[in-house]
């Protein structure tokens, strides 16, 4: 790999890295880019072979599919995996399987960035309130920007590094790994992502019978070969008829699209509003901090309009971010309603000269909670890796760009309505539209019927990633009988579909936990490659 | 049948939703908090944020003085959220028969705190109703989620003097 390659990699690495704002916060970044299998095909284009950058990419993603990592609790990483793991993987030609078992051990290294990274910045969020007491407000206001240098250091340097000096020796490396462990390694890294989609089907199956819907899945793909186009059109179907049944009330978000039109006397304009958004969006995590997590956020969206809600009153200015300091924390997109409605709040209190920060405080303090609540289930635990598995879908085996190219723009084209859609909601009604969102049964739903969506398309792309056979032959007087096309005759692919479930069966209903589950599946590839119980 | 009894000042966040709901199995949640059980626009945001498999009530401290057995004798798995360990000294105080175990989740920074782990950050009155947990003979113990490790009091009892 030569030096601008390396830089190129680790510039893309650290801004699709959890806290890095540049791509619009984590919509662009940690959630678009840093998806392994987008991470791979960048990796790939700067590497000169984007089909092979998808594939190892695809196959890490299935691996991590279903990682929800809510409130600060950080069990795997998978900047580096990617990043570090995918480019090291394709100059030196290493099977994709190969890549799955190294980058574990690259996601527990990025762990420890993370923590490291919101430890220090404590640090920062210090600064900020000193600036705010000595009536710096700029600077105040500039702290996530400059405690940016924090997660710079973190993912930048060790990606480059990595990269860098790894290239010179890794490939080297990976032909002198010899060739039982090689074996083991791909027998692993071919059945790791089993674990990925039960800890996916975790959260989505909601009672034991839904498991029948990713059977169902399952099924289309693997008896019936059905790509996975028609498989999704199929589960939209069942999910509408699922939902046709039930009612749904939309007459409350009507009166969310009456209200917003009601005038009222305003501060701020339409173009305030939206650098107050968008300042929202790029700059929610870009100093994470254990200590008060996105305050530092709330407090730079609302300088950027300090000077329309208090013009030439610096003492109201400084009070306005003195009463944000505290803690907060949401997740940044479903809830981003709430910094929406402070900011209403803010301007209406302005506007009245009434002291209302008690009443403000205690309702950003109220609503951080359920809102996360959505948003890391319906948003992160849901959305996200739906369309991750239809992209995942769309490039099996091919290594085809369609899969990420659809993730990209279908999660964009969801998100960032909803999360404008969601702030203005917030901005022009207040509480009420925190009550109003959630009223009539919407979110339910939606959940309902992405769930029955989500369990098909993973039972499909089971069975298009992981494909276990077992060696063991017998013999029936002279004849050898292959014990494999005797099961795969009864039911294809069935050894997979039988390990999946009892993946699904010891996560859940043995609540064993992944690091355990990860050294039964090291245990299980070592007995299976000594007796041939399983091959690849 | 009360499964867990967790203090999270957050009270229903991602944590709570995406993990410890499907980790104990729980089917009902009881929200004792004083703040959204008593403005009916918050407490129906809270009801509405529940996912629709799970059954929420929310109370006042004094309510769940008084209602909460029929919590403890039904065969459903109940979650008890609280905000802070001091409604927690009170529901033990009342009701003897709950079992002894207290599970202190993310308890978020406040100017007056002291930091126990990295995310659990007590007041001074915070760390006094522990204490008196502690001589009540209760478990009092420090987790996010299960995945991750458990911090026993007795671990971190220096920092409670």
């Amino acid at each position: 790999m030569i030096f601008w390659q390396a830089l190129l990699i680790a510039i893309f690495g650290y801004c699709s890295s959890i806290y890095s704002p540049w791509a619009i916060g984590l919509l662009g970044g940690w959630y678009t880019m840093g998806r392994p299998l987008v991470s791979g095909m960048i990796i790939g284009a700067i590497l000169g072979d984007i089909q092979t950058g998808i594939i190892i990419g695809a196959a890490i993603q299935a691996m991590y599919i279903g990682l929800v990592t809510p409130g600060g609790s950080m069990p795997a990483d998978v900047n580096f995996a990617a990043w570090i793991g995918i480019p090291l993987a394709v100059i030196s030609g290493a099977d994709s399987t190969y890549a799955v078992s190294l980058s574990i051990a690259l996601s527990f290294l990025g762990v420890v960035a993370v923590y490291a990274t919101a430890s220090f910045n404590s640090v920062f969020v210090h600064k900020m309130d000193r600036y705010i007491t000595n009536g710096q407000l700029e600077k105040a206001i500039n702290i996530p920007v400059v405690g940016q240098i924090t997660n710079f250091v973190c993912r930048f340097i060790p990606i480059f590094l990595a990269n860098y000096l790894g290239a010179q020796f890794v490939p080297t490396m990976v032909s002198a790994i010899p060739e039982w462990l090689g074996g083991i390694l791909t027998l692993l890294g071919s059945i790791l992502p089993l674990i990925g989609f039960a800890l996916l089907m975790q959260y989505v199956v909601k009672k034991k019978v839904d498991l029948l819907y990713y059977l169902f899945g399952f099924i289309l793909v693997a008896v019936f070969k059905a790509p996975i186009i028609p498989v999704v059109l199929v589960g939209l179907l069942l999910a509408f008829m699922d939902i046709k049944y039930s009612q749904v009330d939309l007459s409350s978000l009507k009166m969310i699209d009456q209200k917003k039109s009601e005038n009222r006397f305003k501060l701020l304009d339409q173009k305030d509003v939206r650098k107050a958004y968008w300042n929202w969006q790029f700059w929610t995590l870009s100093v994470q901090n254990f200590e008060r997590m996105e305050a530092p956020a709330i407090i730079r969206m609302l300088g950027k309009v300090k000077d329309k809600l208090y013009p030439n009153d610096k003492d109201a200015q400084k009070a306005l971010l003195e009463r944000h300091e505290a803690f907060f924390n949401t997740e940044p997109y479903i809830g981003s309603i709430i910094p929406g409605i402070v900011l209403g709040m803010e301007e209406q209190s302005a506007i009245t000269k009434e002291n209302s920060a008690d009443l403000i405080s205690s309702i950003k303090t109220a609503l951080m909670g359920p809102f996360a609540g959505i948003g890391d289930s319906l948003y992160v635990g849901t959305l996200i890796p739906i369309l991750l598995s239809i992209a995942l879908g769309l490039s099996s085996e091919s290594g085809s760009v369609m899969g990420p190219i659809f993730y990209v723009l279908a999660h964009l084209a969801i998100m960032l309505p909803l999360t404008w859609f969601l702030f203005k909601s917030g901005y022009s009604m207040g509480m009420d539209s925190a009550q109003l969102v959630l009223s009539g049964g919407i979110k339910d739903k939606i959940t309902q019927g992405m769930n029955i969506v989500g369990l098909i398309v993973v039972g499909a792309i089971t069975t298009m990633y992981v494909n276990v056979k077992t060696g063991l032959t017998f013999t029936q007087g002279d004849m050898v009988i292959d014990l494999n096309s005797a099961l795969n005759s009864l039911f294809p692919n069935i050894i997979t579909i039988l390990l999946g479930l009892a993946t699904y069966y010891l996560l859940v209903n043995k609540k064993m936990k992944i690091g355990y589950l990860f050294l039964v599946f090291i245990a299980l590839a070592v007995v299976g490659y000594f007796t041939n119980l399983l091959v690849v | 049948m009360i499964t867990l009894i967790r203090c999270d000042d957050r009270l229903i966040h991602g944590q709570c939703i995406v993990r410890v709901l499907a980790d104990f199995k729980i089917e009902k949640i009881v929200i004792i908090d004083d703040i959204t059980a008593s403005n009916p626009v918050l407490k129906s945001v809270f009801l509405l944020a529940v996912p629709p498999q799970t059954k929420a009530v929310i109370l006042t401290t004094d309510e769940a003085k008084t209602n909460l057995r029929e919590f403890i004798e039904n065969n459903e798995h109940v979650l008890l959220l609280m905000r802070s360990p001091m409604v927690a000294l009170e529901l033990f105080k009342s009701y003897p028969e709950l079992k002894q175990e207290l599970n202190i989740g993310p308890i978020s920074y406040r100017p007056d705190t002291r930091k126990i782990t990295t995310y659990a950050y007590l007041t001074s009155e915070e760390m006094d109703a522990v204490n008196q947990l502690i001589e009540r003979r209760v478990r009092v113990y420090f987790n996010q989620t299960i995945d991750q490790k458990i911090i026993e009091w007795n671990e971190v009892r220096d920092l409670f003097k």
